[in-house]
Formats: C-alpha cells, structure tokens, sequence
C-alpha cells in the first residue's frame, strides 16, 4: 500500500511553486503523484514512494527558481525526463520529494551541418533526434535502449549503442553542456563557457567539468541543454520498417565456441570496418524479434535446438560512408575475418530461418530497422514484465568467458528460475579497446521474491567479481547498487572520500536526486 | 475486447513503462513536429495523462490507494480513446491500455455516475434516441425525395445520428452513391435509434446495451443480409462493441469504403475525374478499432485525377480528431486542439483538400477550422465519390 498522505510541513511551498510554473503545471493530486512513485527496477518495484509535488519547468529560469526554493525548504528534488529507466533513478527515495519534470524542455535548438553536431533540450528522444538529422546525412548512433529514451540522460548515465566499436560510449560524444547546479548556479562547459565562441569543443577553461555530473545520477544538478557530436549517415532520410537502411549491409555471422567469437568481436573492432559490431545474445533473439508473446515462450523452450546457430552469435554492420567501394571492401574484411575465426556467415535474409523453422507462425519483421532506431527491443520485458542488468562488468574482451563462467555458477544458486531465463551479451568498445559485458536477470513485478532475489543476486555477483580480480564493476555508477556493493570495498575509500566532498560542495542541503549515488 | 480488471490486475502492473505509446512507431516517424500519438499526454502533459501512467492510477484504484477526484475525472475521460497508445503497445507487450481505460470509464460510472455532460446526451438518447435532442421524427428529414427505397432490399443503410442530424450532406451523398450504383438498398426509417456508441464510450454501459438491443431487434425484422454504414462509429459499434457485449450480428457489415472498394474492384463504373490533391484522415474508429485502412484509400485511388497525399501520421500511427469518446461534449477546447493539430498537418502536405470517412471527425475538423487559418478545404470522402460518380 503506498502511502499518499501529504505532510503538513510547508503549506505555503505549493503556492510559492505555483507562481514559478503557473497553475497547470503543478499538481499534488494522488493520481498525478502515484504514477511517478515507481518505475520499472526492483528498488522502486519493493519500496514505492510518490512525491508530494509534481512540477512541469519550462525553461533553466524556471529550474533555478525552484532549486532556490527547494534549498530554501530543504526538500528533496527529483528530476524525471523522459522516464525510461530500469534502475529506480528518476523516481523518489525519500518523503515529501518535488518531482520535477522535464517534458517541456524538448526542443533540438540547432542542427549544425557543418561541424556536425546537435544542440538539443533534455526531452529530446533518439528517434526525435534521428529523424530530423538523417534528412541531413547525420545521425547519432541509436541506443541500447528504447529510442524513446532522451538524448542527455542517457549520455550522462551510462548510454551504451551497437555502434559502440566504432563511437565509443554516448558520452563521449557530448560536446557542450548548459548545467543548473543544485544551488542553482549555471555551468557552462566546453567552449560555450567562453563568450560566443559557440558550441563546438568539448575542453573549456581548466578541468573538463562535464565529468563530474556524467555518471552523479542526477545528484549534481540538472543538466539543461547539450551539444552532441553527431556522425555521418547515409543510409537514407528515412528508416523503412522491412528494408535495410540504403548503402548498408548487415552481416550475420555464428561461431561454434566463445573463444572464436570473441577473437573475431575484437578483430572486427580493430579493423574499424564497421558501424555497427556485437554479440547478440540468443535469449534478446527469440525475446525480441517475434511478435507473439507465445512464440517467444515456445521458441525460448526449444532454444536447445537454436544454440548451434545462436549461441555465439555476432552482427555486423557495414556502411558505405564515402563509397559503393567502401562498402564492398567493408564486407571482405568482414568475410574475410569471419573464416580466419571459422565463423559462419549467415545470409542475412535466412539470419532468422532457424526460428522459422521452430516456431511456424514466426514472422521476422522489422528488426533491419531496429538496428539504428530501436522499437521492438521493449519486447524483451514483456516475458516476465521486468528485467534487470544484473551484472555489466568493463573487461578487456578475453576475460569476457571468465565472466560468464562466473555469472553461470552463481546463477545456480540464484533463488528465482535458476538458468530459466536470463541473457549475455558482449559489446566490444572503441575499437576492441576493452568490452562492455552485459548480464540480465528477469523477473516478475507482481513478485517480491524475485524482486528481492535479483538485487541479491547483483551484489552477490558485484562482490565475486571484484574479488577475482575479473572486472570493473563500479564504471556503471547510473546504478545504485553497485554504489552500495563497491563502497565498502577498500580500495574505494579515497574515492568516497572525494565524492562526497563533491556532492557537499555542489549540493550542501542534500536536496538533488538523493539517495541514489551516496547513501 | 473487454477485460476484468481484476484478473487483469498483474499484466497492468507489469506495464514497462518504456514510452513507446507517448509518440507513433519510431520507424515510421517522419519529422519531430508530427511525431505524437497521444493527445491526451501531449495536451496536458503530465505523465498521468500518457497510458504508462493510466496503468500506474488502474493498479492504484484496484490497490484502493487513490480514490475518485476531479483531476482523475479529468484523467480520464480527456482522452479520445483514440487508441494510439494500445497500436503501438501491440507491437512491443500486451497490456491493452484502450481496453483498461474503457473499463476504467466503466467502474467510474458505476461509483460515480457519468460526467455531466455525458449525463445529458444519456438524457436526449432516452428521449429522442439521438445524442442531439433533436425530435425522433425529425430523423429522417435529410432523406430526398426522389431516392427510391426497396423495402424488401437485404442491404440496409444504417445512417447514423451525425449524419442524420448534423452532417446530412452526407447521408445525402451515401444515398445517392448507392442509387447511382444501382444497389438495391432500404435504411430502418424510424427504427433506426443511435447505435449507443456515445454511451459505450463513456462508460455508461447498461444504457448503450438497451440501443443496442432495439436496432439489433430492428435489424432482424428487416431480414437485413448487408448493413452498410457512412459513420466509422456506429460502424466500430456493431462490429466490435455489440458482439463484446453480447449483441448477436449474424449478417455483414460494412463501412461503405468498404462496400465501395469491393463493388468497384468487381463492377465497370466509369468514374468522372477529380482532378484534386487530397489527404486523407483515418477515423480511429474505421482504422485502429476496426483495423480498415486500405478500402479508403483504394476508392480514392480509383478515381481519375486524385492524387493521394498522404500525413506523415497515417493508419496506426494517425493522430486523432479529438472528438470521440465525449470529449467534443465534455471538453471542447481540448477537442478543437487536438483537431488543429491534425489540421496542421494536413496543411503541411500541400493537398487542396482533406477528406475522411467518418462524419464526427469531419464535424470537429469543421468546427475548428471555423478560427484556423487552413488553405486547403474539408470534404467528407463520401461527397468526393458522389461527384466523381454523377
């Protein structure tokens, strides 16, 4: 039962945030606060707390007002954009929370052809984003994620895309960044910090100060506008649903064993061929590409028979980006890397046969265009309505199986549906350079147990992992669970130490976002 | 379909909040300007307004934690129902948010009573039968009187109570089209009563089944074999909610786009041209509740000179006029916005005129272009083929 009660503690504070976003963007109603008392993670999932307001800004002015007033009353603010997040970040922790949401500021300012890049509002969408720069030969690669999710959140969290080989983290593709501190100050980084130099290098006066507020989970303030890099694209000014973007080739190719995989995931990167290189996991295939639930059931019972094919299993995508010729080099390095690691390449119109096969009413639809704007990836939560990154080491490529030896024995003392659904994939980043592991754990909302069995199972996991040395479980700092498994780590003390002076420093009443990144 | 909420109750709750009902599919998505699909959520936008958070207030009310108030009222019934959240959930899950919402109006009659403005169109329906206190005798006063009825034809028109009343024009037209083919057609005449869809749509349940039952009574003492409709709602009504709530349709029903597309692909008409740009307007009900498309467009195409020009929200993703569902009667501001929202769109494709297929989409568009400064005209796509067909 959620407790909806108001506390009494500041009656005036609703006319006082009345007045800065006038009275249709303000609302203490229940049924306005419940909807943000909870998203779709296992920590909001257990312990659901609405806010006591919910406020709509317009503009940075706006923001500063209400962050004054917030430090004035000493109440708690939680930001909320586009609100497509797994892991309880935009949602309360404590009582008597301002939510503040910023579906208003969702314009993209500018499209800037020449220097390639974008200056955009938080309520900016990938798909919104993509849609207007295709028509200009741009784009900026499509997220691991819903392209429903906003530009700015996901690059300050930790936005991840297939292309990651090739672009690296979203975030390093952040340019400029128009910052409201806690205290309400405006930072401005890079070179829009300088006059009218405009927006176009990321380096401004003394330390890069955008560092500090990626990865702070929206505890350092908020930010209000950013320029982003955006990458040549020509695969046409529009998407269509059933064909492969123009002067594009995917290819798909399967490896019996994962050490073969992997050799060829880090070639493929080294070569810088191509846009697009990953692993893809079987359970994302058979959860993701069929329309009907029940397919999906079936064939996830029969992927035994699936696994020669899908088990390790990696999708290139090649674009010819100055030439035909480009493309057709691109695709005989990527053959050509394929047989030296004896993969098999997969045509890429029976990429899906084998699933045809299995399951007769299967119809693979629309998953070319899926790989530069995500729309059916959602479909991976319906299954048991909840999933949950459990795991998402940074590794160098070869400790990829250690890591999924790891995740498979620990598994087997998991308490929900042990090995009964769960994915692995492995995304190589900046050319081979290290690799993004990603483990998922699903799990039923209406379930306490497994809620409270997954987070279980991400500590559990957190901790074995650092102690063998595997990986670096702490870089996912957008979660606060790793927070609270590494803190107590020794090593991280000094860390501690100097991020909490941060947050004091920045945020000396605590008000932004807490809870989520120090406890 | 209608749903037990009850039973309904884990799916709701499993909702993953992943946002892909706040805007159409991102794969047909043409520009940032005409990329909505909700216009509840983008009109009031907070999160409530959008089906995410309507599932979030379905879980609550079914947990007993928030309770009736005018903001929830609002909640829920400044919506269209237009059914741009469920097209798109239909793609990535399976929680229906259209049919919770519609069971969501149900129970809230049922604690609360309709909406006043609602309660006032249930008042004229028990009287006159039509949603528009206008007299029951006057219902057929659009009916020329050189159209030659067959009263022993098995092809009925059903004319609606828009059409009968407020857009006679097109009753006029569908009466003429069917003479000019030569179909041998009869209407119910004064047995014809509103289809109930106005009560079905607000939540006032019990009351469209008494429609319901009269016109299905109506219909069977015709021996009817083909009921052909001008209006996508009454047409939605009988082929979807009558069955839904138990009504028996033992015969076939056609939206007349329908009827049209099928009798023109078999018979050698000979159209006049049109030498129009046109854009055409899916009625949620004819497209996403009742999944008709393509017949629209496939008459339009038929006709000589037509050039289609189509809105970059179109079919699944088409944004709705704003009417439906109470709204033009409850809030008729939030009504006109939404419509002027599609009328910018039209505008923006260059097309002279904008035709659809349903005469309360063309009402609303009418009404508000009366103070939006369109360049283009708004013709019902039933006049279009009466012309083309003189």
């Amino acid at each position: 039962m959620i407790d909806l009660s108001l506390s009494d503690k500041h009656p005036e504070l609703y006319s006082k945030l009345e007045r800065i976003v006038g009275n249709e963007y303000i609302s203490d109603d229940p049924s306005i606060r419940i909807v943000h008392s909870r998203d779709q993670s296992p920590f909001a999932n257990l312990k659901p707390i609405p806010p006591e307001y919910v406020v709509l800004p317009e503009n940075t002015k706006q923001i500063q007002e209400i962050l004054k007033l917030s430090n004035e009353y000493k109440v708690p603010i939680v930001i909320q954009n586009t609100g497509v997040n797994v892991a309880g970040c935009c949602v309360p922790s404590n009582t008597g929370s301002i939510l503040m949401h910023l579906r208003r500021l969702n314009q993209i300012i500018e499209i800037d052809n020449l220097n390639m890049s974008a200056t955009i509002q938080p309520y900016v969408s990938y798909a919104e984003l993509q849609v207007e720069t295709m028509k200009k030969g741009l784009w900026l690669p499509s997220p691991a994620a819903p392209s429903t999710v906003g530009v700015i959140s996901n690059m300050l969290y930790c936005g991840m895309s297939w292309c990651m080989a090739k672009y690296g983290y979203e975030r390093r593709s952040i340019i400029c960044m128009t910052w409201v501190t806690p205290k309400g100050e405006i930072i401005k980084t890079g070179s829009s910090a300088v006059g009218n130099l405009g927006n176009f290098w990321w380096n401004g006066p003394g330390p890069d100060l955008k560092g500090i507020l990626i990865g702070a989970v929206g505890e350092l303030g908020i930010c209000t506008e950013m320029t982003v890099k955006l990458y040549p694209w020509v695969g046409g000014s529009r998407l269509k649903p059933d064909e492969l973007a123009e002067n594009t080739k995917m290819l798909a190719i399967s490896f019996s064993s994962g050490e073969r995989m992997l050799k060829a995931l880090q070639e493929l990167s080294r070569a810088d061929i191509a846009i697009a290189v990953t692993n893809m996991p079987i359970a994302w295939s058979i959860l993701g590409m069929p329309k009907s639930l029940e397919t999906s059931k079936m064939l996830w019972e029969r992927r035994k028979q699936l696994e020669p094919i899908l088990k390790n299993f990696v999708l290139v995508c090649i674009q010819g980006i100055t030439s035909e010729k480009q493309l057709e080099y691109g695709e005989k390095v990527v053959r050509q890397i394929a047989k030296e690691s004896r993969g098999m390449v997969i045509d890429p119109e029976t990429m899906s046969s084998p699933m045809a096969q299995l399951a007769p009413d299967f119809q693979p639809e629309g998953n070319r265009a899926e790989f530069f704007r995500a729309k059916i990836s959602p479909r991976i939560m319906r299954f048991k309505g909840g999933f949950m990154p459990a795991f998402f080491p940074q590794e160098p490529i070869e400790k990829a199986l250690k890591s999924e030896e790891l995740m498979e024995n620990t598994l087997k003392d998991f308490p929900i549906h042990p090995q009964d659904l769960y994915s692995s994939c492995i995304v190589p980043v900046d050319m081979g350079h290290f690799g993004l592991h990603e483990f998922d754990v699903f799990y039923d909302q209406n379930s306490p147990e497994e809620l409270e069995a997954c987070l279980d199972f991400a500590g559990k996991i957190q901790k074995l992992a650092h102690s063998q040395e595997n990986t670096w479980p702490p870089h996912n700092e957008w979660k606060s669970y790793h927070w609270d498994v590494v803190k107590d780590i020794p090593e991280f003390k000094i860390h501690k130490s100097i991020t909490e002076k941060i947050k004091n420093q920045f945020d000396p009443n605590r008000i932004m976002n807490p809870g989520k990144w120090l406890k | 379909m209608t749903i037990d909420l009850d039973e309904y109750y884990k799916i709701i709750r499993n909702c993953s909040k992943c946002a892909m009902c706040r805007n159409m599919s991102p794969w047909e998505m043409q520009s940032k300007e005409f990329k909505d699909i909700c216009p509840s959520g983008t009109r009031f936008l907070f999160e409530a307004y959008f089906a995410p958070g309507k599932m979030e207030i379905a879980r609550a009310l079914l947990d007993n934690e928030i309770e009736y108030s005018d903001r929830l009222e609002h909640i829920l019934f400044a919506c269209p129902l237009c059914g741009g959240c469920q097209a798109q959930c239909e793609e990535v899950n399976i929680i229906n948010p259209l049919d919770v919402m519609q069971e969501l109006r149900k129970r809230y009659v049922e604690a609360k009573g309709p909406l006043s403005a609602h309660a006032k169109f249930a008042e004229s329906l028990k009287e006159f039968h039509n949603p528009y206190n206008e007299p029951h005798e006057n219902r057929l006063n659009w009916l020329p009187r050189d159209i030659k009825l067959n009263e022993d034809a098995k092809i009925a028109y059903f004319v609606g109570c828009t059409s009968s009343y407020r857009r006679e024009e097109i009753a006029k037209a569908t009466v003429n089209v069917l003479s000019s083919l030569g179909v041998e057609f009869n209407i119910l005449h004064s047995n014809e009563w509103c289809c109930g869809s106005p009560l079905f749509m607000t939540g006032q349940i019990d009351d469209g089944i008494e429609l319901m039952n009269h016109n299905l009574e109506a219909i069977k003492d015709k021996g009817i074999e083909t009921l052909v409709f001008s209006c996508a709602g009454c047409y939605k009504t009988f082929k979807k909610t009558y069955p839904q709530n138990g009504g028996d349709i033992n015969y076939k029903v056609y939206h007349f786009t329908e009827f049209l597309a099928d009798y023109l692909k078999n018979k050698e008409i000979k159209l006049k041209s049109f030498p129009k740009s046109i854009t055409y307007h899916d009625p949620c009900h004819l497209g996403r509740h009742s999944k008709v498309y393509e017949a629209p467009r496939e008459v339009l195409n038929q006709i000589p000179g037509i050039k289609l020009v189509e809105m970059e929200r179109i079919k699944e993703n088409a944004w709705c006029c704003g009417a439906g569902a109470g709204v033009s009667s409850a809030y008729k501001d939030f009504a006109y916005w939404t419509a002027t929202q599609r009328l910018n769109e039209a505008e923006s494709t260059g097309a002279e005129i904008l035709t659809t297929s349903c005469p309360f989409c063309i009402t609303n568009f009418l009404e508000t272009s009366k103070t939006s400064n369109i360049s283009f005209e708004i013709i019902p796509l039933i006049k279009i083929i009466e012309e083309a067909i003189k």
